[in-house]
């Protein structure tokens, strides 16, 4: 009879550890999903128009720019979160190894090899040396503009580093927008590159 | 004392020509800054008038001129230049057939014009290979130089274009215009050398008035296109492809370039090659050569007085339908300026 009620009380003690200790345990954190990056149907022109006269506010769009924005969403899958995998694997292949950029890299391979067997077979003259380090620099540059995928030149927040002091006086401000399916939020949000008070913006967003 | 004078007064004579080709230069080249100058000007103020009367007067004209000047151009016979002259001429028809295709194969509904891109692309590929081989054509024609560089040349152009085939494209528009600059260039060389020097000189000013034109316009608020026609004209001078740059200086600077190109085909170039009026055809080989073609060389140049009459009735009774037509047609002429220009060179 002791034994079977020492028993009892070790299996109660075990017991009652086991669901003290269970109840201690964390319980598994599902991990949050990284926000899906947005995927960019469509870069367009895009002009802010302040008008004392407006009732509401509205966003107009032309009929070009409508078929283009109708051909984009038809690339589009149903389902958002297959779009957002979709849209980043094509991203990238487009980044990496889209048929344009592997027709101008086949051009630029031809036209360094060309370049290579005329300076070869000529004689080295002054002139065709010349011409050959500049079709070799153009290659080069080339070379660079593929690396960079054209990125030369001013960034498109340029255009809107006016913007505040165009409104407040009345003016029109105009610029490149560039047309975003985001994953979660609702409604449609109109973010503007605008340089910071503290004068650390990058550089083109400042006046 | 006689003879002194003798001497002196026939130096003075002998220095009267000399003079007024300095002076006949100096005419020229006044003029030539002049118009530049009311063109930037005008382009810069009412750009979209000005671009709308600009082409109704002067896009039909110009055609005939150039058309009369690659006439003249040409020879008589062929001989070894015949194989230059087939691929010029092929190259001619075909591009010019597939870029009047692509638009009206996508208005009929038979292309979707969802891969236009890579279709410019192909286009652009097609020209710059053409007109390398031209020039490689041409090179074996001339001992003197050497087309060694061509290919490498015309491969890297190849390979930019398939980076941004629409930028190369609007590229060929705004470069377009500068051609009749070099056509102008040569003509002076072979009639009038002693203008060349100061005529150089002077479009040393071009770059100044373009950097002028673009600081000047490039804050400016864009042009209203909410028309058709408007929106027409905006288009053609790059504001799809360029949508961060203002389309007033897009629209300014093209029809800047446009005023120079009617500019030396219209004014510059009948004035200084002229012998005789234009309608004398006399001075084509083509027509005047005993194995000419008479007949056919007035046939051409009255049917293309015809189509410009017609290109006008058009454009009064639908301006902008005209318009986009004669953009796609004009094709022709500026691939034709190709071959005539190397033949020049």
């Amino acid at each position: 009879m002791t034994r079977i009620l020492l028993s009892c009380a070790a299996v109660s003690l075990i017991l009652g550890v086991t669901v003290a200790t269970y109840a201690d345990l964390a319980p598994p954190v599902a991990k949050p999903s990284p926000a899906p990056p947005p995927k960019l149907l469509l870069t367009t022109g895009f002009a802010v128009v302040p008008d004392s006269k407006a009732y509401s506010a509205r966003l107009e769009m032309s009929q070009e720019s409508l078929n283009h924005l109708r051909e984009a969403l038809a690339s589009l899958p149903a389902d958002p979160a297959a779009n957002v995998a979709v849209s980043q694997s094509l991203v990238k292949s487009i980044r990496t190894s889209s048929s344009r950029t592997i027709l101008a890299g086949l051009f630029l391979f031809l036209s360094l090899s060309f370049a290579g067997v005329w300076l070869a077979r000529s004689g080295y003259e002054r002139k065709q040396k010349l011409a050959a380090v500049v079709l070799i620099g153009v290659a080069v540059i080339s070379a660079a503009a593929i690396v960079t995928r054209g990125n030369a030149g001013p960034p498109p927040a340029y255009r809107w580093r006016t913007l505040s002091k165009n409104l407040n006086e009345g003016k029109t401000t105009q610029g490149s927008v560039d047309i975003e399916v985001v994953a979660g939020g609702s409604g449609i949000r109109l973010i503007m590159p605008v340089p910071s008070k503290s004068g650390t913006g990058r550089p083109g967003e400042e006046e | 004392m006689e003879r002194t004078a003798d001497i002196e007064l026939m130096s003075w004579r002998a220095g009267l020509p000399a003079q007024r080709g300095q002076m006949r230069a100096r005419v020229f080249v006044a003029a030539l800054l002049t118009c530049a100058l009311v063109s930037a000007g005008l382009a810069s103020l009412v750009p979209l008038q000005f671009s709308i009367v600009t082409v109704f007067l002067f896009a039909g004209p110009h055609n005939w001129f150039e058309l009369r000047y690659f006439l003249m151009r040409l020879p008589a016979r062929f001989g070894k230049s015949r194989r230059f002259f087939v691929v010029a001429f092929a190259g001619i028809f075909a591009l010019t057939l597939a870029y009047v295709a692509l638009p009206a194969l996508y208005y009929v509904g038979l292309w979707d014009g969802g891969n236009w891109e890579s279709v410019t692309g192909v286009w652009n590929t097609l020209l710059v290979l053409w007109i390398a081989t031209l020039i490689t054509l041409r090179a074996k024609q001339n001992t003197r130089r050497s087309g060694g560089w061509v290919w490498p040349a015309a491969f890297a152009l190849c390979s930019l274009n398939w980076l941004a085939p629409q930028a190369f494209s609007l590229g060929l528009v705004y470069l377009h215009p500068l051609v009749a600059l070099w056509f102008l260039d040569r003509h002076l060389r072979r009639t009038r050398p002693e203008w060349l020097k100061p005529y150089r000189r002077s479009l040393t000013v071009l770059p100044v008035l373009i950097f002028t034109i673009c600081w000047l316009l490039a804050g400016t608020p864009a042009l209203a296109d909410d028309n058709g026609l408007a929106w027409r004209i905006t288009q053609h001078a790059g504001t799809g492809i360029l949508p961060s740059v203002s389309s007033h200086l897009l629209v300014s600077l093209h029809v800047f370039l446009e005023m120079l190109h009617y500019g030396v085909w219209l004014i510059a170039l009948p004035l200084i090659g002229a012998r005789g009026v234009p309608w004398d055809l006399k001075t084509i080989p083509l027509f005047r050569h005993p194995r000419g073609f008479p007949h056919a060389v007035t046939a051409v140049l009255i049917i293309a007085a015809g189509l410009m009459v017609v290109l006008w009735f058009g454009f009064v009774v639908d301006y902008s339908a005209t318009r986009d037509i004669y953009f796609a047609v004009a094709m022709a002429h500026v691939l034709a300026e190709a071959p005539f220009l190397l033949r020049s060179l």
